[in-house]
């Protein structure tokens, strides 16, 4: 199932028309529970942003190759199974081994806080357990990506 | 919340669902998981407004010098994985193989028999044969139209 993101209706008439930052979301092997990620794609969306939502039980090849085809700035990947460890470290080494070094990798889901330093050392950018609210997942994009993309009001 | 207003709001979400052509019709068009979707995406944003207060996420959250770590559930060490995947390597090269693939032959052809059909006479004598519960749960799934393994990571065994 793909959700298209949906660009803001109106931008700001100040700011040059930059292209919107664009996500790319998505579950990865046995892991179903997707509300909070389904929750997070509309909110980056709200944020400006053109939001892909791939859906769940996903190889990892599938959320990379949906990476390159949509030119995606960014990668998050949601976690309820238990397995984020092992997985964030197998995927951080695919985006690298498919040359996908500037690609800002987010971790998130019902994910222990012991865990975070793991995760970090694993090769995620960035982990945002059960809670977070969406302005600290929408400001830390926005600054690692960089002054690109569309703020709405 | 009152009785009355419980019972009112439940009545108007049945009504909306008749409207809909009943649950499985509503299921069917995706309108159930599109209202679910909604729901929690609502749910969030009382949350963010804090109209909905949850205490220690976005209200009387505890500081962080007064924080302490929930441990969590433990998680089988790698080695114990490994150790498990050996054991069942071991089970399956100990079987005798004709009579599996025999066995689960069956299962596909009792399970296609459509989802009313009780299965369970011939899965104790499939599991009696030493099928797996991951084998025959991927030839039910097959049967009823769905993939062997819905992550695409392994293929049919028949």
């Amino acid at each position: 199932m793909v959700t298209p993101g949906i660009r803001p209706a109106s931008f700001p008439p100040s700011s040059e028309p930059v292209a919107a930052i664009k996500v790319v979301l998505g579950k990865v092997s046995m892991d179903g529970h997707d509300r909070g990620v389904r929750v997070l794609a509309r909110l980056l969306r709200d944020a400006g942003m053109e939001v892909v939502y791939l859906g769940k039980f996903l190889p990892h090849e599938a959320v990379i190759e949906a990476a390159i085809q949509e030119n995606a700035q960014v990668v998050g990947l949601s976690f309820l199974s238990g397995e984020h460890v092992p997985h964030t470290r197998r995927f951080a080494g695919a985006l690298r081994s498919r040359g996908l070094t500037d690609v800002l990798f987010l971790v998130g889901g019902v994910i222990p806080r012991q865990d975070i330093p793991q995760l970090l050392e694993a090769g995620a950018d960035g982990v945002f357990v059960t809670g977070s609210p969406v302005e600290q997942v929408v400001g830390f994009i926005r600054e690692r990506v960089g002054g690109q993309g569309n703020r709405t009001a | 919340m009152s009785g009355p207003r419980l019972e009112t709001e439940a009545r108007a979400v049945l009504s909306r669902i008749a409207e809909q052509g009943g649950m499985y019709r509503a299921i069917e068009t995706g309108w159930v998981d599109q209202e679910l979707e909604n729901a929690a995406y609502r749910y969030q944003q009382e949350v963010e407004r804090r109209q909905r207060i949850i205490v220690g996420s976005n209200a009387f959250i505890v500081p962080p010098e007064q924080d302490h770590e929930v441990p969590a559930h433990p998680r089988p060490s790698v080695e114990a994985v490994h150790a498990r995947l050996d054991r069942l390597k071991r089970f399956r090269d100990r079987r005798d193989a004709a009579s599996v693939t025999a066995a689960l032959r069956r299962l596909r052809d009792e399970a296609a028999r459509g989802e009313r059909h009780n299965l369970i006479p011939c899965l104790i004598d499939v599991v009696q044969a030493g099928v797996t519960l991951g084998e025959a749960v991927g030839v039910m799934r097959e049967a009823y139209g769905h993939a062997w393994d819905p992550a695409g990571q392994l293929s049919s065994v028949l």
